[in-house]
């Protein structure tokens, strides 16, 4: 019994990371085949292409968490569908997802100026707004590729790299605070409410592991 | 033995995650290198022989009627597309072949007005002190040089040079057609309508000067700003709404209805484009973008912003105000 609630709450929070963001996209872009019919600004079709990638890259990446989070406190049950494998395959897609709208946005626009938009991947802080919050995403997405870095050198037996793969920590609140600042569609109301159900279902499950966690180390010191 | 086993397993997750990273890295060059490959577009620079526009309307009218122009300054990068009428390109003045006669045979065009028309092309840059070997040369020459005094000699919009190329063709085909004779104010381009690369584009685009002039006329123009209200703050089109993709709704559009051109913009037009979209898909007849695209664009031209990091409302009316009554500004107004 415990099993099947445990596989229907992963199948709702797989549906929903998903299934939400493309139904965003999609009903802020259209019928996405217009976009490669006739005429369009250069780079445009990257663009929407890139936005799709960045909503499932976030949803994909709350996905990791809450099973990392969620399979030491569930017990066998999650675990059973969330091992070591499924861990690195949704991590692998995350940062596939990631990459994706990164490198999609960078050709988006280098391929509208006529040029190569190194200015992207340079941090800005004092360039207005825009550049403030595309610079935080840079930067959640370079601790990112360390985190993941981090989380390869560890499985490959290189303990000291462990600590690196708790870059996630940083990674999310940044991904969130750039998602909500100048991502057009995240606040969209489904987009939206899906992102503010996201860190309290996470806080949540932080919550009990963390309790369950002292709740085990004084019964075995009891005994 | 066990410890042989764990190694054993150890190696092959190593091996696993290894190729996951490798093809990870493969993937993102993959996808970086396919979306860098730019859609059919014509480059060249900036410039004022008939030979290059003609050859800009051969191109984006006959060679590949899908296809954009982009033109760039001089000295400029020229990537991200086929270049034309430059040092380096295929399509370029060869001792008497003109760029156009270059064109039209690389592309096979055998367009009985386009044939006529390298004769005229030929005649302007090449043929100066032999007898035109066409007629109409002369007359089509003034036309040109007109619209250049009209709009001064740097800042005929490239769209401007294409609808005079579009008025040359109708009026020779007239002329081939029905025995009509050709005059200069025949081929006068008012150029002054809404503009779009291709006529299958979702939504026009317009040139900074042409919605200069519209201005002028007393035309009713409104900027939508679709940027969030913090960047707007910062730097906006004066008088430019704020409404963000999400926030549009009927009453937005109500009161976009009477204007003459609704104009949507963010920083390159990214937003800004579909914007304009959703505007038309609502009713709004004349939604279109700016070309150069976004804030960027305008601000490249010396036009003046509102806000915090730029000038004061009154101060850049007043700089609009005179921008509009020249055509244009001085690039270092803004």
């Amino acid at each position: 019994m415990k099993k099947l609630i445990v596989f229907s709450a992963l199948l709702v929070a797989v549906v929903a990371a998903v299934g939400i963001p493309l139904v965003t996209w999609w009903s802020s872009v259209g019928n996405p085949v217009d976009y490669f019919g006739g005429y369009m600004p250069p780079g445009q079709q990257a663009y929407i292409l890139s936005k799709l990638a960045g909503l499932l890259a976030i949803s994909l990446f709350w996905l990791q968490c809450l099973f990392a989070l969620g399979k030491r406190f569930s017990g066998a049950a999650f675990a059973q569908f969330c091992g070591h494998r499924s861990h690195v395959a949704l991590g692998s897609l995350t940062l596939i997802m990631v990459l994706l709208h990164v490198s999609l946005f960078f050709a988006a626009v280098s391929i509208r100026t006529g040029s190569p938009a190194w200015g992207l991947l340079v941090p800005k802080f004092s360039h207005g707004y825009y550049n403030q919050q595309v610079t935080l995403g840079l930067i959640a997405f370079l601790l990112l590729c360390v985190g993941a870095f981090a989380g390869w050198k560890t499985a490959i037996g290189s303990e000291k790299w462990r600590i690196g793969h708790y870059l996630w920590l940083l990674v999310l609140p940044l991904a969130f605070i750039h998602a909500l600042s100048i991502g057009t569609e995240s606040r969209l109301p489904i987009m939206f409410y899906f992102l503010l159900v996201m860190p309290i279902i996470l806080f949540f499950i932080g919550f009990f592991r963390v309790g369950n966690h002292f709740l085990r180390r004084s019964y075995v010191s009891t005994r | 033995m066990a410890m042989r086993k764990i190694c054993a397993k150890d190696v092959k997750g190593s091996l696993r995650l290894s190729s996951i990273f490798r093809t990870l890295s493969v993937l993102a060059i993959l996808t970086f290198i396919g979306c860098s490959k730019p859609q059919s577009v014509f480059v060249t620079e900036y410039g004022l022989g008939p030979d290059k526009w003609a050859t800009a309307w051969l191109l984006t009218r006959h060679a590949d009627p899908k296809a954009s122009l982009k033109v760039v300054n001089q000295g400029s990068s020229l990537s991200g597309g086929v270049e034309f009428d430059t040092p380096t390109a295929s399509i370029r003045r060869i001792g008497d072949q003109t760029a156009f006669e270059m064109a039209k045979s690389q592309y096979t065009i055998d367009d009985p007005i386009v044939l006529k028309l390298v004769g005229i092309i030929h005649d302007i840059e090449v043929n100066f002190w032999g007898a035109d070997k066409t007629q109409e040369a002369e007359i089509v020459e003034s036309a040109f040089r007109a619209l250049q005094e009209k709009y001064g000699r740097d800042s005929v919009p490239a769209n401007c040079y294409l609808d005079f190329f579009d008025s040359v063709y109708a009026a020779l085909s007239q002329v081939e057609n029905i025995g009509s004779s050709l005059t200069q104010a025949g081929l006068m381009t008012s150029c002054n309508r809404e503009v779009s690369t291709s006529n299958d584009a979702l939504v026009s685009e317009i040139s900074i000067s042409t919605i200069l002039a519209e201005m002028q006329k007393g035309k009713t123009v409104a900027f939508v700003d679709v940027r969030e209200e913090e960047e707007f703050l910062e730097g906006h089109i004066p008088n430019a709404l704020n409404i963000t993709l999400r926030d549009l709704d009927s009453s937005h559009v109500k009161g976009l209805l009477e204007a003459d051109y609704v104009v949507s913009y963010c920083v390159k037009d990214f937003r800004g484009f579909e914007m304009a979209k959703a505007l038309k898909v609502a009713g709004v007849e004349h939604s279109v973008i700016l070309n150069p695209y976004g804030i960027k664009g305008w601000i490249a031209q010396g036009l003046p912003t509102v806000g915090t990091r730029a000038l004061k409302k009154e101060e850049a009316l007043k700089q609009l105000e005179r921008c509009v009554s020249k055509g244009q500004c001085p690039k270092s107004s803004s």
